[in-house]
């Protein structure tokens, strides 16, 4: 066999970030003598160096040009040192999911949401307040939340990562809490802005915008999947800046940028676009400044809105934002995992709008199910009730294709559970304190989905 | 002679590296400042500086780097 000509050796590099770091190695580690090519991934944290085989130059040599750079190397062996870590890593997440767990079975027992006033009828600015208070505690925080805290996060962890720069471990570019805090105060105004805005232009035009019931499905699901990804990298379960379904390469690079970007005009936009989201509070009270009928009062409505939602978001940005060291760190894991759960929730919620029937979460309460439908000459009555904890009963059966007759007691009937939907039929209905009675005709046998207008609460018929 | 201009695409302390790296191969520039918190790149040079040039080197090393005259 012929002596090779060229060797290649691996180095492991710690401390690099991103692409610049790659190009900067490579070009510093290209003009040592003898080096023909380099190949350097930041992702990986290794430099691939291929030389003339009697010119390679040495370990320490290369360690020194990378060091000289304001590198980290380390050797082979001790590259196992981060199975270790990913050790305490998987354990730090294990436990973000059981807090998250047990506060969420918290939340059930103290029953928080249903502090809510029932959003029905006419309501003062005060009123509205309140509503908006409870709303950012509950389930618009699970989305519009859900989407700040994966803003903060990944702000975060960009620029702690920033800071370890070829210039010394200590870069000048640490940023002060303000600063960290500063995209997440462009996303609240943003959001401030638009439901001022948005809320004046549909009291004026007195038409709701709040997006058709499969659309606002698809929507939360799109934004789960932005969520599930942000999740993902922020847990560092993928590397950064990969995408795992490779959506196409327009669409992709608008979210990458819009979660990743600096751009201070991105979290405003971020925050400005929480109003399609599809939150039933947010919902319910677009009904209020549509009954207003004009631009101040609409726009004063949702304006009051948002700034109850504030205090909660505020307060959930100013404990990203102040986080340090381990903290920060463990902060990271923590959001990650929330961001992580929320992102299932909300893809869960957004099949359920688009006709699907869902099994729901297993919270330990079954299915009650409704006894078969009394049938008339032409028609069936069933009836349910809306509580604070989801539909009573939960599953109805009816007959196909004769009429039937919904008789709804709406008497817990609040935030998202104020309207119900039958997305595969097209039934939209608000629900009142009272009795609420919907007509509808199932065609088919089979299971018949419904839910509350943001899918988070849901049932089912079974048509016979 | 001096000129300043700001490259939106920089993000860290590398990028800021980078650039002064590359810039070091003209010696027509004498001195060149990077802040990375305002994105401006000042540079001090003789008058036989190739600003063409420049930008090209700077441009090719990455695509988010774009060079804005201030």
């Amino acid at each position: 066999m012929d002596a090779p000509t060229q060797l290649t050796t691996t180095v492991h590099i710690s401390g690099m970030t991103c692409g610049s770091c790659e190009l900067l190695l490579e070009r510093k580690l290209k003009a040592l003598p003898g080096v023909l090519h380099v190949d350097v991934r930041h992702r990986k944290g290794t430099a691939k160096i291929t030389a003339n085989a009697d010119a390679m130059p040495s370990s320490d040599r290369i360690a020194e040009v990378i060091r000289k750079a304001g590198y980290g190397v380390h050797d082979t062996n001790e590259s196992q040192l981060p199975n270790g870590e990913s050790g305490q890593k998987w354990l730090e997440i294990g436990g973000s999911f059981l807090i998250i767990f047990a506060l969420y079975k918290l939340i059930l027992a103290f029953d928080l949401v249903s502090l809510a006033p029932s959003t029905s009828g006419a309501l003062s600015l005060s009123g509205i307040f309140v509503i908006g208070l409870v709303a950012g505690m509950s389930s618009c925080l699970a989305v519009t939340g859900g989407l700040l805290l994966a803003l903060a996060a990944k702000h975060n962890e960009l620029h702690q990562t920033a800071v370890r720069g070829p210039d010394g471990p200590s870069g000048p570019e640490r940023e002060t809490s303000f600063e960290k805090f500063r995209p997440l105060l462009h996303f609240n105004l943003g959001r401030l802005v638009s439901y001022f805005i948005l809320g004046g232009l549909v009291g004026v035009i007195g038409k709701s915008v709040t997006l058709s019931t499969r659309m606002s499905g698809f929507m939360s699901i799109a934004v789960a999947f932005i969520m599930l990804w942000l999740a993902l990298s922020i847990l560092q379960i993928i590397p950064k800046g990969s995408f795992p379904i490779r959506p196409p390469k327009k669409l992709s690079h608008w979210i990458h940028s819009l979660s990743e970007s600096d751009h201070p005009g991105a979290p405003f936009l971020l925050g400005a676009f929480t109003f399609f989201l599809p939150c039933g509070f947010t919902q319910s009270l677009q009904l209020v400044a549509l009954a207003s009928g004009s631009f101040a009062s609409g726009a004063l409505t949702m304006f009051t809105f948002a700034l109850g939602t504030l205090p909660s978001l505020l307060g959930l940005s100013a404990v990203s934002s102040t986080a340090k060291g381990t903290t920060s760190r463990l902060f990271l894991r923590f959001s990650g995992a929330l961001v992580l759960v929320l992102a299932f929730s909300n893809i869960q919620s957004g099949l359920a709008l688009t006709g699907l029937n869902v099994p729901s979460l297993p919270d330990g309460s079954s299915a009650t199910v409704g006894s078969a439908p009394a049938v008339n000459d032409n028609e069936q009555e069933v009836s349910m009730k809306v509580t604070r904890f989801g539909y009573e009963p939960s599953n109805l059966t009816i007959k196909a294709g004769i009429p039937v007759k919904w008789m709804i007691d709406g008497v817990g009937a609040q935030g998202c559970t104020s309207q119900i939907v039958i997305p595969s039929l097209g039934v939209t209905k608000s629900l009142t304190s009272g009795i609420n009675e919907i007509d509808f005709t199932a065609p088919n046998s089979g299971p018949l989905a419904f839910s509350c207008s943001m899918g988070m609460v849901r049932g089912s018929f079974t048509v016979l | 002679m001096q000129t300043v201009v700001s490259i939106p695409g920089m993000h860290c302390a590398s990028c800021a590296a980078l650039i002064k790296d590359v810039s070091s191969e003209f010696p027509s520039i004498k001195n060149i400042n990077v802040d990375i918190e305002t994105k401006k790149v000042t540079l001090e040079h003789d008058e036989n500086f190739d600003r063409r040039k420049w930008t090209e080197e700077i441009e090719a090393l990455d695509p988010t780097y774009k060079i804005h005259s201030t």
